[in-house]
């Protein structure tokens, strides 16, 4: 039968179509992570690099121009998404994920039609397609690896390229007109835009490594004395990646990337004791997470005016005196407000913000960039409702299906898993950090959503249907 | 019935999995949780005490950062007659210190606990003042270059905040909670809204001043400081 032979044929892949993926996910996460370095006129020194930047620049951010760029890239995702439903064979099973970023995408790109000029006056629209693009041209090569039945982990690929481009870049700390501190202390930004940004995507690479350094110890674990000297060097580079991202990761003083840091390596924990060990929920994970709870309680009492920085940053998400936290929390009510006035197609890509800052903002808050750091609020506010339910659900979807199809026999960490823990970083940036609409963290974000869910081989065609 | 016990078996080895802990971990889990539980009853607990006595010395351990502690010690000398609990005078003292260290350093200590940490204004027994206000204005204040600076801002925003009737609010909050008040009271929330973002101020003959630069100012007439600030503005762009 062809499904069976589907499953228990599979090619090895030659070098380059090894290689290739590695070449092809460096080169775009490079591009999304310079992005920011790019925009800023002045910080490239080579002079024809600069007149290229800014005729890109200007193409992006021109009316004239920016709705052939943006109708280039829709054709993209178009062409990527029909290519990969192609692939699936002659009558696919419904994958809901798909229809729900089709949705989505659908009405984002109709706002921004609608309302055009205004749409234009900013490129948020560009760096969400863009993300899209990405997301849907991996889902495609998915689907042709699996329609070749290649032996060939592309999400175990992406992920280790983005670990390894991310560990790269954290080492690099360009002088950047804007400093960010706390308490005197300096906060690493790296090339990125705030420090937040860099501490989210640390997080996700440092989760990654300490994902990759589990499954090679495993392996070296069972494994016979062929190819042990390679894992041992591969386990040597990976642990030196995990130290440099985690390093990065509490120079980053990003509250929320630790949390998501975290709340990773908490899922992490929980399922391998339990998928190893055979015990069901409710018992030993439970009482250790009561046990970890009850001594931050302790230690929040007791270190909370604490000089040093870094207890002192943990215990401030609960200290009533810092605003940072208090004025996002404070953009609620207005961004309900604002959404409550248009909640089916939202109040368009420019619209939405000046509404809030001008009518809804609270006296006390004087910045009104506060609810851009909420990427669910903005959503609803420049979409409306129908477009954050999509969004909300093609991310909620892989981590129900998990849940549902949790098997208990061993623990075994796939590009899936890694994929679930590495995007809680992302996911808490999502709704303190402002990050879909930066493209240095919006590619990786979809990207890594995308490999959340297994790729499902459909039926195969045989050659007689075909 | 070989495969009844057999079932019964699987069944009983089922249960002990599912109930299965190591006793350390039920018993440590069981101390720590009842001492995070007793630190934070007694730590939420000691805040609604009288600031005074064995109270207030158990407070100043637990509520207030080592380098508050004489402010601490000196307000529950100077405040033992006032009725403010521990918690309440914590607030005027954490505040009051996180303006002075980060934004408006008061250098004499004297000058910054009477006119600064003093959440006595006037006659006024309204003492819960300081955070609706620190939380309302500190924030507009936080880039001023100077107390001048400052204390202007907040004065403009006062203005357009509290409309001036002749009617007084009874207290010095409900003067900031419901916008009006007469033209006392607008100076009384002055004096706290400037003590607020630590600037010190006072009130002589019913006018609120505040102190930059080793003097005591008066704020100018209404039109006079409307064009300072509008010539300020015009010189910074905003």
């Amino acid at each position: 039968m062809a499904g069976s032979n589907h499953h228990t044929q599979r090619a090895a892949p030659t070098f380059v179509q090894s290689a290739l993926p590695y070449a092809v996910f460096t080169s775009v996460l490079t591009f999304a992570y310079l992005a920011f370095w790019f925009k800023r006129p002045g910080n490239l020194s080579v002079e024809w690099l600069e007149s290229l930047r800014a005729e890109l620049v200007s193409l992006c951010a021109g009316q004239e121009t920016q709705w052939q760029i943006a109708l280039c890239m829709g054709l993209y995702f178009v062409g990527f998404s029909w290519l990969s439903h192609s692939l699936r064979g002659p009558k696919p099973a419904t994958d809901r994920r798909q229809i729900l970023i089709w949705l989505f995408a659908l009405l984002a790109s109709f706002s921004y039609a609608w309302d055009y000029p205004e749409s234009a006056s900013r490129n948020d629209y560009l760096v969400l397609l863009l993300a899209l693009i990405c997301s849907q041209g991996l889902h495609f090569w998915r689907s042709w690896v699996i329609r070749r039945s290649l032996h060939l982990d592309l999400g175990g690929a992406f992920l280790a390229s983005f670990a390894i481009v991310t560990g790269v870049f954290a080492l690099f700390h360009p002088e950047q007109s804007l400093k960010f501190e706390y308490r005197e202390a300096l906060r690493w930004s790296g090339v990125w835009s705030t420090p937040n940004v860099y501490g989210i995507l640390t997080a996700s690479a440092m989760i990654v490594t300490i994902c990759r350094i589990f499954d090679l110890y495993q392996t070296l674990k069972s494994q016979g004395s062929s190819s042990r000297y390679r894992n041992w060097i591969s386990l040597i580079l990976w642990i030196v990646g995990f130290l440099i991202t985690a390093t990065s990761l509490l120079m980053s003083y990003s509250r929320g990337a630790w949390l998501g840091a975290a709340i990773s390596l908490a899922v992490l924990i929980c399922i391998s004791y339990r998928r190893q060990s055979g015990i069901p929920r409710g018992t030993i994970p439970f009482r250790a997470a009561g046990l970890l709870v009850s001594i931050a309680v302790i230690g929040f009492w007791t270190l909370r005016h604490t000089e040093h920085q870094i207890l002192r940053r943990v215990f401030t998400v609960v200290n009533l005196n810092d605003s940072s936290w208090r004025n996002r929390l404070a953009t609620v009510p207005g961004a309900i407000l604002v959404t409550a006035e248009r909640p089916l197609l939202g109040h368009g890509w420019h619209q939405a913000e000046s509404v809030y800052t001008h009518v809804f903002k609270p006296d006390h808050v004087t910045e009104g960039n506060a609810v851009t750091q909420n990427d669910f609020l903005m959503l609803a506010m420049l979409l409306g409702l129908p477009a954050l339910a999509c969004w909300t659900l093609w991310i909620v979807l892989p981590f129900v299906d998990n849940n549902r199809n949790r098997e208990n026999h061993g623990f075994k960490i796939t590009s899936k898993s890694t994929a679930i823990m590495a995007s809680c970083p992302l996911l808490v940036g999502l709704m303190f950090d402002g990050i879909l609409f930066k493209v240095a963290t919006a590619v990786p974000l979809l990207c890594i959503l995308e490999l959340t869910k297994e790729s499902q081989p459909d039926r195969v065609r045989t050659q007689s249907e075909s | 019935m070989e495969s009844r016990k057999s079932e019964e078996r699987s069944g009983s080895d089922k249960s002990e999995s599912h109930t299965h802990c190591p006793g350390w971990l039920r018993q440590t889990s069981m101390i720590i949780a009842a001492a995070a539980v007793g630190m934070t009853l007694f730590c939420v607990g000691i805040g609604y005490f009288p600031a005074r006595g064995a109270p207030g010395r158990l407070a100043a351990k637990w509520l207030i950062p080592d380098h508050l502690r004489s402010d601490w010690d000196w307000a529950l000398n100077e405040y033992r007659e006032l009725h403010i609990n521990n918690r309440e005078l914590a607030t005027h003292i954490e505040l009051a210190g996180i303006q002075r260290r980060w934004f408006f350093k008061t250098e004499v200590d004297e000058l910054h606990r009477q006119y600064v940490l003093n959440p006595v204004v006037e006659d006024d027994d309204d003492i819960h003042w300081r955070r609706p206000l620190w939380e309302g204005l500190s924030q507009l204040v936080r880039r001023s270059r100077s107390n001048t600076e400052a204390a202007l801002t907040v004065r403009r925003k006062l203005y357009e905040r509290v409309s001036l009737v002749d009617q007084s609010s009874d207290r010095l909050l409900s003067t900031w909670n419901n916008r009006q008040g007469n033209d006392r009271d607008f100076e009384k929330l002055t004096v706290a809204a400037l003590r607020a973002v630590g600037i010190p101020a006072r009130l002589t003959n019913s006018l609120a001043i505040y102190y930059d630069s080793e003097e005591w100012l008066r704020f100018p007439d209404i039109d006079d400081y409307v064009a300072v600030l509008r010539s300020r503005d015009l010189a910074t762009g905003d």
